[in-house]
């Protein structure tokens, strides 16, 4: 055995160094899916741009099918109203209503630092086979206000249990476990790995590239700085901004139109939660989704935490006419934001700051 | 999946570990084509964020594993480690550098799965079980398959001493021993 050791030693010290040379880069960034429907043409440009930058030409078409699929599974088709009708209907008067009330009284963030600090619970109900768990974890994330120094993630796994009272019934039936097998990307529980009852240790990353993700592309503290707080501004600098990722001359009007709605419904959880925006662009952003199209309401909603407020939604279309809920629940009373809800993924918004403090660095 | 939570959950992942990954596909098809390798794995990963665990790496390995075998096997099954490394940087001493040649040589001379097998758990940082996921097999059947990929090693070692440190004494494991 003391053989063996000193093999596995003699392999870890001739551990080559060209491992550790992975260049620095950004998040790759794929195509928003679903993509609106339908789509006789893809849209070559707007894919093509993005994913020849990551190398993935040969696959986009089969990834937007294989998307697409997965992400219609839990959606009926007819949960969804007719395209014609979404494109033309005025939004529920409470829908709107809410969301210029929260208008009035949202506030920005007080200030300055050198960082840009905001935290979030991720909640995702995972397929453990036969049932299913809720796991949630904590993610704080350092963004730096200068340019060019790197992003950090503050993690921490918050642990896992039976999503639902039948889950567990289910999860009891088969001997109470406190660790799951998930099943891997090709289906096969071979591939499995675990998930835990239990909470994790935290976990600190680095990551290059301070900018901050908006539609597509990326701006800098002073462009988010200089973001308009007139609603319709706002959205046709949003718009200006998806456009330039590229889209070719195939979009019928109705579908470009559904693309935008979708793109703003998105876009408004990032102003509203990811970046420093100045004052003004918070209300601007419950104005901008105010005039939307196709919204829905549920005003006595709760979040992942168990916080009441009004869920506001939108049905995201896919390719094979199914539909994607999503929500974005607010408080309307103090126009804070609670939660964006997704299928089988939540995440809950806990609190944003400035710090002039760097972040932990383990 | 367009929300803002599966970008976070994407983008948290991707800095997390992308320069694993990269290690792993320079360790299997070397580093004309690790930059696919790793495209590819996120890729697949953005579209299969459902299924990706809590603790990712042996998942995205595992998906890195597939890309390799499907695109570039080539690759892979040509890869000499031994001309992936370079000569480290001055201050090393020749004893050491030698010493690391003759084991990276050593692991070139085994097959492609011995060599992933003992790599994975002395160059990626996973524990046997971890290991196992990526493979795809029991933890059990794993370190069966461990043990024997190590003495294949050893066995080469022996010979590959003889043959890149032909100054050296008969018996190299010996000497190497610190």
């Amino acid at each position: 055995m003391n053989r063996h050791r000193e093999a596995m030693r003699l392999i870890a010290e001739a551990r080559p160094s060209v491992l550790d040379e992975a260049p620095s880069r950004p998040i790759p960034s794929f195509p928003y899916q679903p993509m609106p429907m339908p789509m006789p043409t893809p849209p070559a440009r707007r894919r093509s741009r993005r994913l020849l930058a990551a190398g993935l030409v040969p696959t986009a078409a089969a990834v937007v099918a294989v998307v697409v699929a997965v992400g219609s599974a839990s959606n009926p088709p007819g949960e969804s109203p007719p395209t014609s009708s979404i494109a033309t209907a005025a939004p529920p008067a409470t829908a709107r209503g809410l969301l210029l009330a929260a208008a009035e009284k949202t506030t920005t963030t007080p200030g300055t630092g050198d960082f840009w600090v905001t935290k979030v619970e991720l909640h995702h109900v995972y397929d453990v086979g036969g049932y299913h768990v809720q796991g949630s974890s904590e993610m704080e994330t350092w963004h730096p206000l200068r340019r060019g120094e790197d992003v950090t993630f503050v993690t921490r796994w918050l642990g896992a249990a039976p999503a639902t009272d039948a889950d567990k019934a289910a999860w009891r039936a088969a001997g109470s476990p406190a660790e799951w097998a998930l099943t891997g990307p090709d289906g096969k529980q071979a591939h499995g790995r675990k998930l835990t009852a239990a909470p994790g240790k935290r976990d600190v990353s680095v990551m290059p590239g301070g900018d901050f993700a908006v539609g597509g592309t990326s701006l800098t503290y002073a462009q988010i700085q200089a973001l308009p707080a007139d609603p319709d501004k706002l959205k046709a600098y949003l718009i200006k901004l998806d456009d330039a990722a590229g889209r070719d001359g195939t979009w019928t009007p109705d579908q470009i139109a559904r693309w935008r709605v979708e793109m703003l419904f998105s876009e408004s959880w990032t102003l509203l939660s990811d970046l420093p925006v100045p004052d003004g662009v918070p209300a601007a952003t419950y104005r901008m989704l105010a005039g939307l199209p196709g919204l829905t309401v549920d005003e006595h909603a709760r979040d992942a935490k168990g916080r009441a407020g009004a869920a506001i939604g939108y049905a995201y279309r896919n390719a094979d006419g199914s539909a994607v809920n999503t929500r974005l629940v607010i408080d309307p009373d103090s126009g804070s934001l609670l939660a964006w809800e997704q299928r089988s993924d939540a995440t809950v918004f806990l609190s944003s700051r400035y710090s002039s403090t760097p972040p932990p660095r383990s | 999946m367009t929300s803002p939570a599966a970008r976070d959950r994407f983008a948290e992942v991707f800095g997390r570990h992308h320069r694993q990954v990269y290690a792993y596909a320079v360790s299997r098809a070397g580093r004309d084509v690790a930059d696919d390798i790793v495209s590819d794995t996120f890729l697949v990963a953005w579209r299969r964020l459902d299924a990706m665990p809590a603790e990712p790496l042996p998942w995205l390995l595992g998906v890195a594993r597939n890309v390799v075998h499907e695109r570039h096997r080539d690759a892979a099954n040509q890869l000499r480690l031994l001309s992936q490394a370079p000569p480290e940087a001055e201050g090393d001493v020749a004893e050491a550098v030698a010493e690391r040649a003759v084991t990276l040589a050593a692991l070139d001379a085994l097959g492609a799965t011995d060599r992933e097998l003992l790599t994975l758990v002395g160059w990626h940082g996973l524990s046997t079980s971890e290991a196992a996921q990526v493979v795809g097999c029991s933890t059990a059947t794993f370190l069966v398959r461990l043990h024997r990929a190590r003495r294949r090693f050893e066995k080469a070692l022996t010979e590959q001493s003889a043959a890149v440190v032909p100054s050296r004494p008969a018996s190299p494991a010996e000497e190497i021993r610190r």
